[in-house]
């Protein structure tokens, strides 16, 4: 019994605070409400859309580091002396030009890599091709060619050192960089 | 033990008797006259060396005795012992002193000896003359002699010119003496790696750098005359074509098309360059001039070609080819612009050299998961591995003389030049800067390292 009356006193009294709340939120927002000028409720006003309008732009700015990440990040690899595209690959070519599309001033590096076995003069060449294709299907999504710049450092630079076939296949790479 | 007059076998073995007597009888009947004497068969994997007495030089009647003759005889034994066809016999082994002019053959023979060479010097404040000869110790004649006159600090110079004065009476032909071998060096730098080319003299000594571009530079490559070498650099993200003199200067930009700019080789007798390029959309190699003229197309595989070799006499042109799957050798004939496969057998080949004898054509093929060097002849035949096992063998480049092959091998970890005769004996190292070395290039006749 004791209980039951203390909850509805709880409820009561809350939902009092509550209505008194709303009701003084807006005593404050009607025109020409009691205890607030004109200028001071409009510098209020200003200063509630600037705190949402700096909320929405931080939200913004993480998420657009964090795409631009990903592209330069996540290159796509390809089978040894090869220069198709894998599923895998054609898969991250497609993130990656629809976030050329969302960012229509960024151009693009794609450099072409291959692992160290073949010969050096061979391997310029594929990395050049393995570059080329990668241009090729972001062109065909509707990229415009002046966007992409494709280079080869064959077997030059590679990504992991060793000549374990993890290495190889690390190695054997498109590398895509913002201009 | 079988019975030789078994039933049956009799007729057998009496037969291959009677051929092996006529075999014999037709061999003498057709041998060369006698002062001809073949020291080195050139058409056989070469399997014996020379057996050479080099004694200490001694002073000419008149003249104290000097350090250049110590110094003399072992520049001139490294020199005859890198070509790899020579015995050198142990000094301590020899019964005396030999007697230029009055040689006693018996004597050099019972130590085994059948080539000797005896050098006298004398040495005036600081002038020096050098008299060196020759002999046959198994004809009894002298070969050839020579003298020089000079100062001390000629003493090398000398000596090589000996070295390649034996060469030409036993081979017929100069050898190394005289020549250089450009490569490239890896190091690393804050930036990454850098690679330039270098040169050193034709036993790995006198090692200078000749790039500085301060980036990667490959593919070194000579003309005709030694004056020029044409290399790739990475200019502005991507691979073009220099020329450098090695009189001075920094270099020539020559071929900066879009794509990769490849391999430049110099034609032979030409300042014109075949240069593997990419900027049609596919690779392909084209004729240049110095200007960076397109003067020719040379192939249209669809695929990728790449590392050109000309023939001595620049009518044919070897070089890598994917066009039937799989990079291989192909020959292109420049008179009707056929091209015929010259690889087979091998999954990958790559990095083609035609001799400058023109007698065969060095490349890399791959052997059970590595590169080893090989030598095959133009028309296809007589396919010779020349290395094997771990550490392997790319980039092959011929001596001027056809007789040895400079390679890229990694028998130590790290890679390294090599040098072999053309029949894969008498392995040496060159090199032995930090970082590896790669990709030699042997110089023509007649280059020598400036100090």
């Amino acid at each position: 019994m004791k209980k039951g009356f203390y909850l509805m006193m709880c409820v009561m009294l809350l939902a009092g605070l509550t209505l008194a709340v709303g009701c003084a939120k807006e005593k404050v927002a009607a025109p020409g409400g009691s205890g607030l000028s004109a200028e001071e409720q409009a510098r209020l006003k200003a200063e509630q859309e600037r705190r949402l309008r700096e909320a929405r732009l931080r939200e913004q700015q993480m998420s657009a580091a964090r795409l631009r990440e990903m592209f330069v990040n996540q290159d796509i690899h390809f089978d040894y002396d090869r220069y198709d595209l894998s599923a895998e690959a054609k898969q991250i070519l497609t993130d990656k030009a629809a976030y050329l599309k969302d960012h229509p001033q960024v151009k693009v590096i794609i450099e072409g890599h291959c692992d160290e076995r073949g010969s050096n003069a061979y391997n310029m060449a594929l990395g050049e091709k393995r570059a080329r294709a990668a241009a090729a299907y972001l062109e065909a999504m509707g990229i415009d060619p002046n966007r992409l710049e494709t280079v080869s450092y064959g077997e030059e630079k590679p990504l992991v050192l060793g000549q374990t076939e993890e290495a190889y296949a690390a190695n054997r790479r498109a590398h895509f960089v913002i201009k | 033990m079988s019975n030789l007059f078994g039933r049956g076998a009799m007729p057998k073995k009496l037969l291959s008797l009677l051929l092996s007597l006529a075999c014999l009888w037709g061999l003498l009947a057709l041998a060369p006259p006698a002062q001809a004497r073949v020291y080195i068969d050139v058409t056989r994997p070469f399997s014996r060396r020379l057996p050479l007495a080099l004694p200490q030089f001694l002073p000419l009647p008149g003249s104290p005795a000097d350090p250049v003759g110590t110094d003399g005889a072992r520049i001139l034994g490294d020199d005859l012992a890198f070509t790899g066809i020579f015995d050198l016999l142990d000094p301590k082994s020899f019964l005396g002193p030999p007697q230029p002019g009055n040689i006693n053959y018996k004597k050099w023979s019972r130590v085994g000896a059948e080539l000797l060479i005896t050098c006298s010097y004398s040495v005036q404040d600081k002038l020096l003359t050098l008299e060196c000869r020759l002999y046959d110790v198994v004809e009894g004649r002298l070969l050839t002699g020579r003298r020089y006159d000079g100062v001390r600090a000629d003493l090398p110079a000398m000596m090589h010119r000996f070295a390649d004065e034996v060469m030409l009476a036993i081979t017929g032909r100069r050898s190394v003496f005289s020549t250089m071998i450009a490569f490239v060096n890896a190091r690393r730098s804050p930036e990454g790696v850098i690679k330039e080319i270098y040169l050193m003299s034709f036993d790995g000594s006198r090692v200078k750098r000749l790039t500085h571009r301060q980036n990667i530079t490959l593919y070194p490559s000579w003309s005709s005359d030694g004056k020029l070498i044409a290399y790739s650099s990475y200019r502005k993200r991507r691979p073009a074509v220099y020329v450098q003199a090695l009189a001075g200067g920094s270099g020539r930009l020559v071929v900066d098309k879009p794509g990769v700019n490849l391999t430049p080789v110099f034609v032979p007798g030409s300042t014109n360059l075949a240069v593997s390029m990419s900027y049609t959309g596919k690779t392909n190699i084209f004729l240049v001039d110095l200007a960076g003229r397109i003067l020719k197309r040379l192939t249209n595989g669809w695929g990728i070609e790449v590392a050109p070799s000309f023939s001595p006499d620049g009518k044919r042109m070897a070089f890598v080819s994917d066009r039937g799957g799989s990079p291989q050798i192909y020959i292109l004939d420049l008179r009707d612009g056929s091209v015929r496969r010259l690889s087979f057998g091998f999954k990958y080949c790559a990095a083609p050299d035609w001799s400058p004898r023109g007698d065969r054509i060095a490349f890399q093929a791959q052997v059970k998961g590595t590169f080893q060097v090989a030598t095959i002849k133009p028309d296809g035949t007589d396919l010779q591995v020349l290395t094997r096992g771990y550490g392997g063998g790319e980039d092959p480049s011929w001596s001027p003389d056809g007789r040895l092959i400079a390679y890229t091998g990694r028998r130590t970890g790290s890679y390294q030049i090599y040098v072999m005769t053309a029949n894969g004996d008498s392995i040496r190292r060159l090199t032995s800067l930090p970082g590896d070395s790669t990709q030699p290039a042997w110089s023509p006749r007649g280059i020598t390292a400036r100090d």
